[in-house]
C-alpha cells in the first residue's frame, strides 16, 4: 500500500516535472533526456564485466529499460554504438521473459520503483549494471543512481553492490560520483 | 681575407701572430662548441619538454576522460589544476567532443585558451610560438576520442638555462684564452728562438762580416732543418768570399806588378835618358884628347912620339873600351826584357869565366883563387856571367897587389857568389853610390880612365832584375868583398843527391872545412905580399898598418895564444871541423870529447872561452857538465870562463831548458861567419 502510494506520488511527480518541462520549453526537456541517454551510454564506458558476463566474445552490452523510460527513444542514439570492441544495444526487459535475460545494463524507470528489491534477489541479475533515478535506488540494491544537479546530472554509486554483482567500476567513475556507498 | 688584414697581420711579429693564432683558434673552437653545445643542449630540452608536456596532457586526458563524458568540470579543473606545480606551465585547455572548451587552468591570468578548437580530435602535436611550446593531445577513451587536450609550456627556463651556459662557456673561454696565451707564449719560443738565434747570427755576420760563424739550433725539428740551410748558405758563401778575396788579391798583385813594371819602365827610360847624356859626354872625352894628341903627334919632336903615340893609343883605347861597354850595355839590357831563369851549375860558370880573366890578372901578378862546390843554382846563366865578370873586372882593375878570389858559399838566405879582393878600397862615403852609372871608385885618373862607371850600375841592374841582393864590403886600402846573394833553395848537389838531413849536415861540415882549406892556402900564398906589404910601407900610419893587417884576416888580432878556447864535443868529427876552423883563424883551441876531459884541461890550463855541445851522451847535457866545470872553478878559486852551448836540436824542451839556464846558444850548423863574430865579441870585450 505505501509502496503503491509512493509510486503513485513518484509518478505524479514524474508526470508533473515532465508536464512542467514541457510545457516550458520543449527544447529543455530534450536535451534533458538526451543528457541522461548520454549518461546511461557513458556509464557502460567506466564498468567492466567478467567475460562470464557474455555469452561469446562478441556478445553486445545489452541495455535493458525496464519499466516506463521516458527518454528511451533518445536511447537510439547510442544504440548499437560500440564500447570498446563490444556493440551496445538497447532492448526492452520484459519480465514475463525473464529466463532470456542476458542484460548486462538495466535501467530501472519510476514505476518499478517497488520491485526494485525483489528484483535484485533474483540471481539472474547478476552481472547486471542497474541504474536508477530514484533517491533509494541504491540503498534498495541498486548500483547507480542518477540525480539532477541544477542544470546537469550527478550520481551516486553502491560499490558494493556493485561488487556483490560481480562488476568492476572505474575509479574516475568513483571520483565523479557525489556519493559512493559501500566502500566498508 | 680583406686585404687590410692581410696587411696588419704581414707586420705583426712571429710571436705575436702565433698569439693571435692560439687566441683566434681556441676562440673559434670553444665558441663553435658552445653554439654546438648549448644549440644540442636546447634541442634536447625542448624536446623533453614536448614529450613531458604530451605524457602530461595523456595522464591529464585519462584522468580527465571521465569528466568530459560526464560533464563534470570541477573535476576536470581539479586535474588540471594538479599543474600547478609544474613550473613550466603557463596553462592547460581540455576541448569537449564538440571541440568546445570544457576546463581550463591557468597561471597568472595567462590564459590564452581559444572557445573553440579548430582542430580534429584526432590531431596531435606540438609548436612554439611566443616563447613557448603548445602540445595538443587526443584525449581518448577505449580508442575513441572523446576531446584535446591544449598544454602550453614557457621556454623561459630552458633560456635561462642557455643563457646560464652560455655564460659559463663565456668563462671557461676566457680563462682557456688566458692558459692558451702563456702556454703558447712558452711553446712559441721553441718557434721564435732558433729564428731569433739565426737574426742574430746574421746580424753578427753582417756588423763583423765574418761568415765562419754558424747557427746552432737545439730542436730536432723544421727549425733544425732551416738552420743548417742557413749554415750551408752561409759555407757557401764563405767559399765564395774566400774565392773573391783571392782573386781580389791576386788583382791587387797584377796591379801592382803592372805598377811596377810601369814605374820600372819609366826608370829605364829615365836611366837611357841619363845614360845617353852621359855616354855624349863621355865620349867627348877621349875624342878630345884623341884631337889633342894628334895636333900634338904632327907638331911634336922625333924623340917624344912614342910618348905621344902611347898616350893617343892609350886614347884610342879607352874609347874602345868605352864603346864596348855601351854596347854591351845596350845589348844586355835589351835582354832583361826576356828574363829567363834556369838551374846553373855555377861550380861550371865560374871556373870558365876564371879561366878567361886569369890572363887579366896574370898581367898585373895578380893571384885569382876560385872556390866553388857543385852547386846548382836557379838564376839567369847570361846575367850572372856578366855579373862576375864585371866585378872581376873592376877587382883586378883596382887591385894592385895582393890578389882576388872568386867563391861561391852558402849562405842563410841561399847561395853567394863573392868576389874579394886586397885592392885600394872604396870610401865609406862612396859606397852608397858605387851601383849608379857614371859613378867611378877612385878618383885616381891613371885608374878611372880604364873604366866609365857603367861596370857596377850593370851589375845592380842585373842582380835587381834576377831577385839577387848585393851587398858591399870595402874598407879603403884593404879591400872589397861584393857578395851577390842569391835567395833560393834549389840547392842540388850532383854529388850527393841525398836529402836526408844528416847528410847535408855533412855535407855543410865538409864544405866549411873545404872553406877553410882554401881560404888557408890564400892566405899562406898571400902572406910574402903582406910581409913585404909591411915592410914597404912603414911609413904609413898605424891604422894603415892595423888595417892593412885586418885585411889579410881581420880576426888573426883577436885570437891570440893568451885566449885559448876549449871546444867540447862528443861527435869527433863535428869537433874536427870547429877545432880546424877555429886554428885556422889562429885561434888557441883544445877540442875534447868527456866532460872529463874538459876538467882535466881546465885544471892544467887557463881558457877564456869554453863551448859545448848539449847533448854529450845518452844522459849528459852540456849544460849539467858546464854547470859541474862552474862548480870546479869556484872549488878551486879559479876565474870563470864565459861558456856558451851549440847544439842542433829543434826540440823545444831542450831549447827551453837551455833558455832557463844562464848559458847562452847557438844553433848548428854553425855558421862560420857568426861563429867568428860571436868569438871574436865575446873575446874582445871579455864578457
Amino acid at each position: 500500500m505505501v509502496a503503491g502510494t509512493y509510486r503513485m506520488f513518484i509518478t505524479s511527480l514524474f508526470f508533473c516535472i515532465g508536464l512542467t518541462v514541457s510545457t516550458i520549453s520543449m527544447s529543455a526537456a530534450k536535451d534533458y533526456f538526451q543528457l541522461k541517454a548520454i549518461f546511461l551510454y557513458n556509464f557502460a564506458n567506466f564498468v567492466e564485466w567478467p567475460s562470464t558476463a557474455f555469452k561469446t566474445k562478441e556478445s553486445p552490452i545489452e541495455l535493458c529499460l525496464y519499466g516506463k523510460v521516458p527518454f528511451s527513444k533518445f536511447l537510439n542514439s547510442i544504440d548499437g554504438t560500440f564500447i570498446g570492441d563490444r556493440q551496445l544495444i538497447i532492448k526492452q526487459y520484459d519480465i514475463n521473459d525473464s529466463s532470456k535475460s542476458g542484460c548486462q545494463m538495466m535501467f530501472v524507470g519510476e514505476n518499478k520503483k517497488s520491485e526494485i528489491e525483489a528484483f535484485w534477489s533474483n540471481k539472474r541479475h547478476l552481472y547486471v549494471l542497474s541504474i536508477g533515478e530514484t533517491d533509494d535506488f541504491i540503498n534498495s540494491g541498486g548500483i547507480i543512481n542518477i540525480m539532477r544537479n541544477q542544470d546537469t546530472f550527478t550520481f551516486d554509486i553502491n560499490l558494493e553492490s556493485a561488487m556483490k554483482n560481480g562488476l568492476f567500476i572505474s575509479s574516475d567513475l568513483l571520483i565523479l560520483a557525489r556519493k559512493v556507498t559501500g566502500l566498508n | 681575407m680583406p686585404e687590410f688584414i692581410k696587411n696588419w697581420f704581414s707586420y705583426l711579429s712571429i710571436s705575436k701572430k702565433l698569439n693571435l693564432i692560439a687566441f683566434l683558434t681556441l676562440s673559434t673552437t670553444v665558441t663553435i662548441s658552445a653554439i654546438a653545445i648549448i644549440g644540442f643542449d636546447q634541442n634536447q630540452s625542448k624536446k623533453q619538454l614536448i614529450t613531458q608536456s604530451k605524457l602530461l596532457s595523456n595522464i591529464l586526458g585519462e584522468r580527465s576522460a571521465a569528466s568530459i563524458l560526464f560533464l563534470d568540470i570541477k573535476t576536470a579543473n581539479v586535474n588540471l589544476s594538479s599543474l600547478n606545480k609544474r613550473e613550466e606551465t603557463l596553462y592547460a585547455c581540455i576541448y569537449g567532443k564538440n571541440n568546445k572548451l570544457f576546463s581550463v587552468y591557468e597561471k597568472n591570468n595567462f590564459n590564452k585558451c581559444p572557445e573553440n578548437m579548430n582542430v580534429k580530435l584526432k590531431d596531435e602535436g606540438s609548436l612554439e610560438y611566443d616563447n613557448q611550446i603548445i602540445t595538443i593531445s587526443p584525449i581518448m577513451l577505449k580508442g575513441k576520442p572523446i576531446g584535446q587536450l591544449v598544454l602550453s609550456s614557457s621556454l623561459e627556463k630552458l633560456n635561462k638555462r642557455s643563457y646560464n651556459i652560455s655564460l659559463i662557456v663565456l668563462t671557461i673561454l676566457v680563462i682557456s684564452s688566458f692558459i692558451a696565451l702563456l702556454v703558447t707564449r712558452k711553446l712559441q719560443k721553441t718557434i721564435t728562438g732558433p729564428i731569433l738565434e739565426l737574426s742574430k747570427v746574421a746580424e753578427k755576420i753582417t756588423k763583423n762580416q765574418d761568415y765562419s760563424i754558424r747557427a746552432t739550433s737545439v730542436f730536432n725539428d723544421e727549425t733544425q732543418i732551416l738552420t743548417r740551410t742557413f749554415n750551408q748558405m752561409l759555407h757557401h758563401i764563405q767559399g765564395v768570399q774566400l774565392e773573391m778575396s783571392q782573386f781580389i788579391n791576386e788583382l791587387k798583385e797584377d796591379s801592382q806588378k803592372s805598377q811596377d813594371e810601369a814605374d820600372e819602365q819609366i826608370e829605364r827610360n829615365e836611366s837611357i835618358r841619363h845614360y845617353f847624356s852621359g855616354v855624349t859626354h863621355d865620349l867627348k872625352q877621349p875624342l878630345q884628347a884623341i884631337e889633342m894628341f894628334s895636333s900634338i903627334l904632327v907638331t911634336s919632336p922625333e924623340d917624344q912620339r912614342d910618348v905621344v903615340n902611347s898616350k893617343l893609343r892609350a886614347s884610342v883605347a879607352n874609347l874602345r873600351q868605352m864603346f864596348d861597354d855601351w854596347l854591351n850595355v845596350s845589348k844586355l839590357e835589351d835582354s832583361l826584357k826576356q828574363l829567363n831563369k834556369s838551374k846553373i851549375n855555377i861550380k861550371s860558370l865560374l871556373y870558365s869565366i876564371v879561366s878567361e880573366v886569369s890572363v887579366l890578372a896574370n898581367d898585373k901578378n895578380l893571384k885569382l883563387k876560385v872556390y866553388c862546390p857543385d852547386y846548382i843554382i836557379y838564376s839567369n846563366a847570361k846575367m850572372i856571367d856578366r855579373i862576375v865578370r864585371n866585378l872581376l873586372s873592376n877587382a883586378i882593375r883596382y887591385t894592385e897587389k895582393g890578389g882576388i878570389i872568386l867563391a861561391c858559399r852558402i849562405c842563410d838566405s841561399g847561395y853567394k857568389i863573392q868576389v874579394s879582393d886586397t885592392g885600394i878600397g872604396i870610401d865609406d862615403e862612396k859606397q852608397q853610390f858605387v851601383f849608379d852609372k857614371f859613378t867611378q871608385v877612385s878618383e885616381n885618373k891613371q885608374l878611372t880612365g880604364q873604366g866609365y862607371g857603367l861596370g857596377l850600375s850593370i851589375v845592380k841592374k842585373f842582380c835587381d832584375t834576377l831577385g839577387h841582393d848585393i851587398v858591399l864590403k870595402s874598407r879603403i886600402n884593404l879591400g872589397t868583398t861584393f857578395s851577390i846573394i842569391i835567395k833560393n833553395k834549389t840547392e842540388i848537389n850532383i854529388a850527393k843527391k841525398s836529402n836526408k838531413k844528416e847528410l847535408k849536415y855533412n855535407r855543410r861540415i865538409s864544405d866549411q872545412k873545404r872553406i877553410i882549406e882554401k881560404e888557408t892556402i890564400n892566405l899562406t900564398d898571400n902572406k910574402p905580399n903582406t910581409q913585404t906589404n909591411n915592410q914597404s910601407k912603414n911609413n904609413q900610419t898605424d891604422n894603415d898598418k892595423k888595417t892593412n893587417y885586418v885585411t889579410k884576416h881581420s880576426i888573426y888580432n883577436v885570437f891570440s895564444t893568451d885566449s885559448a878556447i876549449l871546444v867540447l864535443d862528443d861527435d869527433p868529427i863535428i869537433l874536427d871541423a870547429i877545432v880546424s876552423q877555429l886554428n885556422n883563424w889562429g885561434a888557441d883551441v883544445v877540442g875534447v870529447t868527456t866532460p872529463e876531459d874538459a876538467i882535466n884541461c881546465i885544471a892544467n890550463k887557463e881558457f877564456k872561452l869554453i863551448i859545448s855541445d848539449y847533448q854529450l851522451g845518452e844522459d849528459i847535457d852540456g849544460v849539467s857538465v858546464l854547470k859541474q866545470i862552474e862548480a870546479y872553478l869556484i872549488n878551486n878559486n879559479k876565474k870563470a870562463i864565459y861558456s856558451f852551448i851549440i847544439t842542433a836540436s829543434l826540440d823545444k824542451r831542450i831549447l827551453n831548458d837551455i833558455k832557463q839556464s844562464k848559458y847562452d846558444y847557438m844553433a848548428k850548423p854553425l855558421k862560420p861567419a857568426k861563429l867568428r863574430a860571436k868569438i871574436e865579441f865575446i873575446l874582445k870585450n871579455e864578457v
